[in-house]
């Protein structure tokens, strides 16, 4: 309690709280330019966060993260072409209300929406990761090798498109994670001639080539999108009462699959919207009204997918595993602060942690008020070229891989990495997949090898404890999740046909 | 049409063979984590592979499609350019060249590029020098 307590004192402190407007502010806007996704700002952020004080640069990292989530719907309502994929279910009601004259209308109702689901997935940051860490002090050698493999499995939840070629994705990166020194003999392996190389892979530079280099060369290949005619917001961006308690039980029931959905790793905001979408039918008596424009189908994955984010902290923080891309790339942050995810950051970093968590509180607010009334402002931005966009977006790239260890080897890292990421999403492989083996790689190899060190090359030492086989138990289930899910989704439809 | 999966699988081969080689160069006892790593990728590869063979439909055929060339060679090779260059030249001067060159090519607008990367170049000066003390890289200018 002292702790949170604390945590709210510094996270007013001046340049927290400049902290906190500015990246919100850049959220919103790299969320609301389609073709710029969270994972790239934040991405791009890190290095810029480099020099500040911990607490400082992990709040910077949440607000772009929380702004880019809502920032997407602001593009999503307005023309119909989501800003970031988690925005795609808002647009089918967002946009015939912009249709009808309610844009504003729209783009409150998602503003509060975001901020409800926001706040919400706050309550379970503060109340769940505490307990969970604690379970992570009972972890040895063996259970963290369990814990990598269940989370290598959610590759296979990430991977919508095809299984296989998530799992590739995923032993690409497994492959990639084993350049550097070997963790137990210190032989480096697979350095190609460079001493750069020895630490491994440059996370950042690999992170920001994967996602941010290989958009500047997506958006490259297609017809450049110049200067397009928005529409104008022409009503207030307001919500009478009688509509704020309409979309209220909507947002609360999106908020909290949300946030469930955000915790379960493998999952994501787009996902959670989809959900957010369906379930705000619950709350409309008449089922044909939605697709027309109603507030409730905006609130429903405007709040779900806002939600993601604080749900989504809770696995990174707690047991170091990224359920997405953006959290996995948070997590590079954090390493970089010189934090490690698990039970010290509730105990000796704990006043770091919960001014964090504050942060994360007071992003929220921001956001809320930004939207509310700087909305229209942020809309104009998304008008930007794509022509322009390309060069700052590289040019950024390049300095931000620079910046964390002022080594060139990272920039080539991140060019080169830039080109893989290009051929990833052409060829329909997975750069999150690879990302989240390029981190759990490690900690897979080094307790897998600690295991077998400690108790002489005695494989069923890896069994040996009640956590181990949960852990393996949660692992199956993760891998047959995809299954169950397409022989229940079949007889969904098949209900629904009246067969 | 396959023939982009078959592509992919006999990249990832590449890729397996270069890693097997290195591997066989290691002490013994540093080999065996890698080894079962290159051969997971190798299985997947594998089975991917015999999929793209005997498969009829190529859905990644039309993600190559209706790609502007001309136009994705200028700025991946502009880009490059600007990476060298950056080392000779330092990073503000090339930043101003790289960013004026790729706003011109993509017919932005003369007064629109000119205006953008003079901008852009004075804001990344002053926001890495000066507010963030992050050291830019230096060539013979700056």
């Amino acid at each position: 309690m002292e702790n949170v307590i604390y945590g709210f004192t510094a996270a007013f402190q001046i340049m927290n709280l400049i902290a906190a407007l500015l990246s919100v502010g850049v959220g919103i806007i790299v969320g609301s330019l389609p073709g710029l996704s969270a994972a790239m700002g934040v991405a791009l952020l890190i290095p810029i966060t480099f020099g500040m004080p911990a607490e400082t640069a992990l709040i910077a990292l949440a607000g772009v993260y929380c702004g880019a989530m809502y920032g997407g719907s602001i593009s999503a309502i307005l023309l119909h072409t989501p800003g970031t994929s988690s925005a795609a279910a808002t647009a089918i009601d967002g946009y015939p209300m912009t249709l009808k004259g309610e844009a504003g209308k729209a783009l409150a109702t998602a503003t509060i929406a975001s901020f409800i689901g926001g706040i919400l997935s706050a309550v379970a940051l503060y109340s769940i990761s505490p307990l969970l860490a604690t379970l992570a002090l009972k972890f040895g050698p063996a259970e963290y090798f369990w814990l990598s493999i269940f989370g290598l499995t959610i590759i296979a939840g990430v991977s919508s498109k095809s299984m296989l070629k998530g799992l590739i994705s995923g032993a690409l990166g497994l492959v990639l994670s084993t350049i550097g020194m070997d963790p137990m003999l210190g032989v480096p392996r697979f350095i190609f001639g460079s001493n750069a190389l020895l630490q491994g892979l440059p996370f950042t530079a690999t992170l920001i080539g994967l996602f941010s280099m290989s958009q500047v060369l997506l958006l490259s290949e297609k017809h450049l999108r110049k200067g397009v005619q928005i529409k104008e917001v022409k009503d207030k961006v307001h919500l009478d009462k009688s509509e704020f308690k309409r979309i209220l039980p909507v947002s609360l029931w999106s908020a909290v699959i949300g946030t469930v959905v955000g915790i379960l790793p493998g999952a994501g905001g787009t996902i959670a919207s989809f959900i957010g979408y369906n379930e705000s039918k619950r709350f409309v008596k008449d089922k044909s009204l939605h697709g027309t424009g109603i507030i409730e189908g905006v609130a429903g994955p405007e709040a779900a997918n806002n939600a993601v984010t604080g749900g989504s902290l809770i696995p990174t923080l707690t047991l170091g595993i990224p359920g997405n891309s953006v959290t996995a790339i948070l997590l590079g942050g954090l390493v970089i602060q010189g934090l490690r995810p698990g039970p010290d950051l509730f105990t000796i970093h704990g006043k770091i942690t919960y001014t964090f968590f504050a942060g994360f509180v007071i992003v929220n607010i921001f956001m809320l008020f930004l939207g509310l009334f700087g909305v229209r402002y942020f809309a104009k931005v998304s008008k930007v070229q794509d022509s322009i966009l390309i060069p700052i977006i590289f040019t950024l790239s390049v300095i931000g891989s620079y910046a964390i260890s002022n080594n060139f080897t990272d920039v080539y890292v991140m060019f080169i990495f830039g080109i893989v990421g290009y051929f990833v999403k052409k060829m329909n492989l997975n750069s999150a997949a690879i990302v989240l083996a390029l981190i759990l790689g490690p900690i897979g190899e080094t307790g897998l090898r600690r295991t077998l060190i400690m108790n002489k090359g005695n494989y069923f030492a890896l069994f040996n404890s009640t956590i181990s086989w949960v852990l393996i138990g949660i692992a199956v289930l993760s891998l047959l999740t995809p299954a169950i899910m397409a022989v229940f989704n079949k007889r969904k439809a098949k209900i629904e046909n009246g067969d | 049409m396959r023939r982009l999966d078959l592509i992919l699988s006999l990249v990832l081969l590449g890729v397996v063979g270069v890693f097997y080689f290195l591997t066989f160069q290691l002490p013994e006892n540093a080999m065996i984590y890698p080894l079962f790593v290159i051969s997971l990728l190798l299985i997947l590869t594998l089975i991917q592979l015999f999929g793209a063979y005997f498969r009829k439909t190529d859905e990644e055929a039309n993600m190559f499609k209706n790609i502007k060339w001309k136009q994705f060679f200028f700025v991946l090779v502009t880009c490059g350019i600007y990476v060298v260059l950056i080392n000779i030249l330092g990073y503000i001067t090339s930043t101003f060249i790289y960013v004026l060159a790729t706003l011109y090519g993509l017919k932005t607008g003369k007064k629109l590029s000119i205006l953008v990367s003079v901008g852009f170049v004075i804001i990344m000066y002053f926001l890495f020098n000066e507010a963030l003390n992050v050291p830019l890289p230096k060539g013979f200018l700056i």
